[in-house]
């Protein structure tokens, strides 16, 4: 196990599928039979990886494995890295900014999307995205806004005539 | 000689204008994410009314052709299959333009395409007379065996993080299975929520698993999608389209068995694409380098795909019996301009039904002309920086897919995915099988409990149900004996 992210994260897979298992043996035998058939084994290998992995018996593999780790090494390759496969990008290259500010703006966008709707909310956020974290030009910033202004209203509103969401206030607003 | 007047009947001038008009159309409505072929139908047909037959299906199955190709082209340079159908397109699409070769990946789907729907219109052409018996042989029992094939991917495709990869499609599976069960009726996994009902939609879940996470991933980085300068020539593009032609048995293969795959009724396009990349993987010699940049794993999807159109053609012209989403919709087309679709086709309308032949054949390749033509301006948005490109493939992922059901809780759930789907980018859970659970777990369970109804467990050994299951053993044993003979040598 790399990290205790990772670990997190291998259990919120084993929660998920356990959560499926366990809501199965609720159903009808044809409504579980296949989430049974399915889930079962899934929990089985996440499992096994997560076991695998744990620190202890990861070094003891690694002991196993360390020769041919070093041979990996040495011929410049990333450990269990495949011929032809881009390094481990996560560990190789620099952060430029942490993840969770992306977290953030797509939550804004999603948040902003539910109150104010596509035709507002998306070429605003998109405008203040360029301006105020990717640090474009106004006139960049401006122009990328009205374009997808544009794109929406006038391809998906006139052309394909689908119904973009108007976002809560207005519909508080103005109604239906 | 019907072939020929089929010909004839498309080469007038009004015609061959809304074939153009078509494929670019459907260009279009392919490369954007949540705007897939069904969608263009469902638009464009209220249009076909005032049309006599010949230019109607030349903007409706013309312009189809070109869908898929449409499709690959945000598969490779976004991560984000355009369509439902071009999944697997990604899994080597994507890290061919990391490494800057996206023109050849774009170069071998463009080729691959065109030639995989040749292939496909022409056994559309050929076997329409004689394909009836070998149709009906394909039942429920047969259709779920197809589809195991499919799901035998998963293990293609998680090499390097095995147990990660078998545990990402027991996920996609069980997401499968939420909503209403197709056969026990039963409401399952949906915790009371009213838009769960209807299960979990495809193009939220791929938006949010390629598209958003590769954004998140982007601006944790910074740089541009290509990590490497992208040649100022069409030398890669060229590569890639001679590329087809070095791997011409593999895509003339993945060509027949998405015809194979698009005659059975309700297998679909996207177990074509998925099935084919398997095979890919399965007969390559260096299978552990798929999913880091194998132009075979571009080439094989991509052919299948566009092959698997004519061969769904077969069941809806000859039968009336639609294959797909889309040929359901086509079908409607068929009736607005009057022609019943059924064995009279075959006998008063051959000219009609062979014109439709060559609309796949001129649209797929004029598709990909136009493709070809594009890929050197399209190959450079993945230098741009992320930093600029970020906002606007994030706005056009959530417009994509709210607009492919008019779902408010489709944008909610694509975050959802994209918030999961970089967890799996960061922590090397493969994210292809998740999306291949997805596609064919409903699938699966609708055919299996049909066949276990119709025949017990006994399904197994119908005629061409054991001559699956023979097929599968010896795919399933392909890693085996390669290891055996490693071994030995």
């Amino acid at each position: 196990m790399k990290s205790k992210g990772e670990l997190v994260f291998g259990l919120l897979v084993l929660g998920i599928i356990s959560l499926f298992v366990f809501l199965s043996l609720g159903y009808s035998r044809t409504a579980r039979f296949l989430p049974l058939v399915v889930g079962i084994p899934g929990m089985i290998f996440i499992l096994v990886h997560l076991i695998s992995s744990l620190p202890g018996v990861a070094s003891r593999r690694g002991e196993l494995g360390s020769e041919k780790d070093a041979t990996e090494k040495k011929a410049g390759k990333g450990v269990g890295q495949k011929e032809g496969e881009p390094a481990d990008v996560e560990a190789e290259t620099e952060v430029v900014s942490p993840a969770w500010t992306m977290f953030v703006w797509i939550g804004v966008l999603v948040v902003a999307i539910v109150l104010f709707g596509f035709l507002v909310a998306v070429p605003a956020v998109v405008f203040a995205f360029l301006k105020f974290r990717s640090k474009a030009s106004w006139r960049y910033a401006i122009l990328s806004a009205a374009g997808i202004a544009a794109v929406m209203y006038f391809g998906f509103v006139q052309l394909l005539e689908v119904f973009l969401y108007r976002g809560l206030i207005l519909i508080l607003i103005a109604g239906r | 000689m019907a072939l020929f007047e089929g010909l004839v009947m498309l080469l007038n001038p009004v015609s061959m204008m809304y074939l153009m008009l078509g494929v670019f159309l459907f260009l279009i409505f392919g490369a954007m994410p949540g705007l897939s072929g069904p969608v263009a139908y469902a638009i464009l047909i209220p249009l076909t009314y005032t049309m006599d037959p010949v230019s109607a299906f030349a903007l409706l199955v013309g312009g189809h052709a070109a869908v898929m190709f449409g499709g690959s082209i945000s598969a490779i340079l976004i991560n984000t299959p355009g369509t439902g159908q071009n999944v697997a397109t990604a899994f080597d699409g994507y890290p061919l333009t990391q490494q800057g070769r996206a023109g050849e990946a774009l170069g071998a789907s463009a080729t691959a395409s065109a030639i995989g729907a040749i292939i496909g219109a022409f056994f559309l052409a050929v076997m329409i007379p004689v394909l009836r018996p070998i149709v009906l042989l394909f039942g429920p029992p047969e259709v779920f065996l197809v589809t195991i094939f499919g799901l035998t991917t998963i293990a293609a495709v998680s090499k390097g993080a095995f147990l990660k990869g078998l545990a990402a499609g027991t996920l996609g599976l069980l997401l499968s299975f939420v909503g209403f069960g197709h056969v026990s009726g039963q409401e399952r996994f949906t915790f009371g929520i009213l838009y769960l009902w209807e299960g979990i939609d495809l193009i939220p879940m791929i938006v949010g698993l390629f598209a958003l996470a590769e954004v998140i991933h982007l601006s944790r980085t910074g740089g541009a999608i290509s990590r490497k300068e992208i040649p100022r020539t069409a030398t890669g593009i060229i590569k890639g389209v001679t590329a087809c032609f070095k791997y011409w048995f593999l895509m003339l293969r993945s060509s027949v068995l998405g015809t194979i795959i698009g005659i059975i009724p309700g297998a679909g396009g996207a177990i074509a694409n998925v099935v084919a990349y398997g095979h890919a993987v399965s007969t390559c010699k260096n299978p552990d380098e798929f999913g880091t940049g194998r132009i075979e794993g571009v080439i094989a999807p991509e052919a299948a795909n566009d092959a698997k159109d004519g061969g769904a053609l077969v069941p809806t012209i000859a039968f009336g019996v639609p294959g797909s989403e889309g040929m359901a919709i086509l079908l409607g087309a068929f009736l607005i301009q009057g022609l019943q679709p059924g064995p009279e086709m075959l006998t008063k309308h051959l000219s009609f039904l062979f014109s439709l032949v060559w609309m796949i054949c001129i649209g797929a390749t004029m598709g990909s002309i136009i493709g070809l033509v594009a890929a050197r301006r399209l190959t450079l948005l993945t230098m741009v920086p992320s930093s600029l490109l970020a906002p606007l493939i994030l706005a056009v992922a959530l417009l994509g897919s709210y607009s492919s059901r008019g779902l408010l809780e489709d944008v909610l759930l694509t975050a959802v995915f994209g918030f999961f789907g970089y967890g799996m980018r960061k922590y090397r859970y493969p994210r292809a099988p998740l999306v291949i659970g997805l596609v064919l777990g409903h699938i699966v369970e609708k055919n299996l409990q049909l066949s276990l109804q119709l025949y017990g467990w006994r399904f197994l050994l119908r005629p061409v149900a054991m001559v699956l299951l023979v097929m599968l053993a010896a795919v399933a044993s392909i890693p085996l004996v390669r290891k055996l003979r490693g071994r030995e040598a």
